[in-house]
């Protein structure tokens, strides 16, 4: 834990800082001491306090608790585990972009399947599962609740 | 009177009950599911909830996380894995019975008494939550101001592993609360030009986010296990249940007291109402040294508590808008959208849709023998649902309820921002819940700090003036300080043990 509390430490702190210097450009109301910066600055700078306790604390006991950074959790993740993880942003990144176009159907289609078989389920276990779990976000979605998910290619048949 | 008579008529429509119903069974079957957490089915519910009337909406969320809360003994007692954070105190204890070949038993007074804790948290909840409000109407910006701190303060420093991460969750959910217009100033806040962040970061998606994506990215990263489930069948589970109430009524009665006094504190929930509830039982036991190896007594007292907690933790969401715990922030902030802004004019307002939530409260806790039952005979095949079939499917909901909300993808990207966000703090030990309540409360504590400050003239002792608000305020500083005065005291001893 004490690189990683560290790193933490370091980048609340800069955020800290960031959002200290940023609220600076905040319109202040006239004749009004408290405006809009006030909250902001006194939460990033309790922010910043904090992430400096963190990684001073973590720095004062890296020698006596060297051994245990082994457990801590991130470190491990294997590369598979990482891509599997970057992976799933991709999916809904991807959604976002092209769901609009290809229609809901689909996007979700590849969404479920890829990360089925990405955790290694069987491929028509993962089929006969994405079908289904379309079926009841169709029905409960786009005909009971009237939410306009896009159609797509779709649009014809829907 | 006349408004208890109208909450009926407003609670006995099918639309209110089907979905009561349909939410209990619900989060009965999410509960029930290991890994997946009471605050996960809220998630995964409250873009659902956003189509519907206010009270069916409402009454959904109350039952649904009524049932989680119980439905998390489940696994807890049968896999020893507890399926919602507030089982996990007597994890050990139960599954201890189920080798014993006893996970009827122990199945069975988690259904009793957390039927029986839940109806107990309401009715200190009816009686409770009118007087206070009538306290409530006289306070000012400080008291709440204060109310709110304390709140947070309570949710950081009971039971954390590690107040500064904690507080470090809370600063970065109160900083997130702040982007957008809503602001006293109704300046542009962090919003870099974007039209969609002037509405700030609805927290719908975040919350999505931070309890459902979260948990996938850590499925896809760990690898997502099958688990094995020891005992195929449950047998009867009405064994014995007059003998347990005999026998534990003053283990029922004490975490029935502790747990909705616990849950009534702003800031504190099932989950420490459970861990305090089994330590207390331990203590008074007249056989204490049978605990940990399979003995019911702990299990009673502390599944009572946490039920109640639940009750208890509606009293200052109701009241003042203060969430007791995560899942309570969450209903307080569908309140708000809703239109039934918590606080003490709702009481005299909408006294009807008070007590009609009232009424659900017992509703729920009526519902919870028949479905908790159907739940458990079901169990084996529930808790054999995988894992890695399951993550993808939450995802996929996640998506389209985020998206739902405000019916933009900007939704879906916020989810999944903080879906990374809550990986990333859970993957280094941060607790997300504190960020849930900065981000829900951060508003209301800015308002009332700032409206405070004007008022005051800049003084901060104005704070304290105000005999509530000084003792509210004194309250908060002894909590903050209190894990320094635990260390001095522990510093004090020491010396004095070696010297002896």
């Amino acid at each position: 834990m004490v690189k990683s509390d560290i790193i933490i430490g370091f980048i609340l702190t800069m955020l800290g800082v960031a959002v200290i210097l940023h609220a600076q450009s905040f319109p202040a109301i006239p004749g009004q001491e408290y405006g809009a910066a006030v909250f902001p600055v006194l939460i990033a700078g309790a922010l910043a306090i904090c992430g400096i306790l963190l990684a001073f604390g973590a720095w004062r006991r890296r020698a006596s608790l060297a051994a245990v950074d082994l457990e801590h959790s991130m470190a491990g993740i294997t590369s598979a585990g990482w891509t599997k993880g970057l992976a799933t942003i991709a999916l809904v990144v991807g959604y976002c972009l092209f769901a609009d176009r290809i229609g809901f159907i689909p996007a979700m289609a590849i969404v479920l399947m890829v990360g089925m078989l990405m955790l290694g389920v069987r491929w028509w276990v993962a089929l006969l599962v994405s079908a289904a779990t379309i079926l009841v976000i169709y029905q409960l979605f786009v005909v009971l609740m009237r939410v306009p998910l896009p159609r797509g290619l779709l649009a014809p048949f829907l | 009177m006349q408004a208890i008579e109208k909450a009926f008529g407003l609670v006995a429509t099918p639309g209110v009950l089907i979905s009561v119903l349909l939410a209990s069974a619900f989060g009965m079957v999410i509960g029930a599911i290991p890994g997946l957490t009471a605050t996960m089915a809220i998630a995964l519910l409250v873009p659902i909830t956003f189509f519907m009337d206010p009270l069916p909406a409402v009454g959904a969320m109350i039952a649904c996380s009524a049932m989680a809360i119980f439905a998390g003994d489940i696994p807890s007692t049968l896999l020893r894995i507890p399926g919602t954070p507030a089982s996990a105190a007597y994890t050990d204890e139960a599954y201890a019975m189920t080798r014993k070949g006893e996970a009827e038993t122990a199945l069975g007074a988690n259904l009793l008494f957390s039927a029986i804790g839940g109806l107990f948290g309401t009715a200190v909840l009816i009686v409770a939550a009118p007087a206070l409000a009538e306290v409530a109407l006289r306070f000012s910006s400080f008291e709440y101001f204060w109310l709110a701190v304390l709140g947070l303060t309570c949710a950081i420093f009971i039971g954390a592993v590690s107040p500064l991460k904690g507080l470090i969750s809370l600063f970065i959910g109160l900083l997130v609360a702040t982007v957008g217009l809503n602001n006293p100033a109704g300046v542009p806040r962090f919003t870099f030009g974007y039209t969609e962040l002037m509405g700030g970061i609805d927290f719908i998606p975040a919350m999505i986010g931070l309890f459902a994506v979260s948990e996938v990215l850590r499925a896809m990263v760990h690898g997502a296990t099958d688990l094995k489930v020891t005992q195929s069948r449950v047998g009867n589970l009405f064994r014995n249940w007059g003998g347990m109430i005999k026998t534990y009524w003053r283990q029922q009665v004490r975490g029935n007291t502790l747990g909705t006094a616990i849950g009534i504190l702003p800031g504190a929930g099932a989950d420490i109402a459970a861990w305090v509830a089994y330590a207390m039982s331990k203590k008074f036991s007249k056989t204490p040294e049978k605990f940990g190896k399979g003995h019911v007594e702990g299990i009673v007292e502390s599944t009572s508590a946490n039920n109640a907690a639940l009750g208890g933790a509606w009293v200052p969401a109701l009241v003042f808008g203060i969430p007791g715990d995560s899942i309570t922030a969450v209903v307080i902030g569908v309140l708000f959208i809703k239109g039934l802004n918590p606080g003490p004019t709702l009481f005299i307002n909408n006294p009807e849709s008070i007590y009609a939530v009232f009424l659900i409260f017992i509703l729920a806790n009526l519902f919870m023998i028949p479905l908790g039952w159907a739940v458990m005979k079901g169990a084996t095949v529930i808790l054999r649902v995988p894992r890695r079939v399951l993550m993808p499917l939450i995802l996929g909901f996640s998506m389209v309820g985020a998206f739902a909300v405000n019916n933009t993808a900007y939704g879906i990207v916020i989810m999944l921002a903080f879906g990374v966000l809550g990986f990333l703090m859970e993957e280094n030990d941060i607790p997300v819940a504190p960020c849930i309540l900065g981000i829900v409360l951060g508003p209301m504590i800015e308002e009332n700090f700032v409206t405070s400050m004007i008022k005051s003239d800049g003084s901060f002792l104005a704070f304290f003036e105000r005999p509530i608000a000084g003792a509210l305020g004194v309250f908060t500083i002894l909590v903050v300080l209190s894990p320094l005065i635990g260390m001095a005291l522990r510093r004090m001893r020491r010396p004095a043990a070696n010297a002896a």
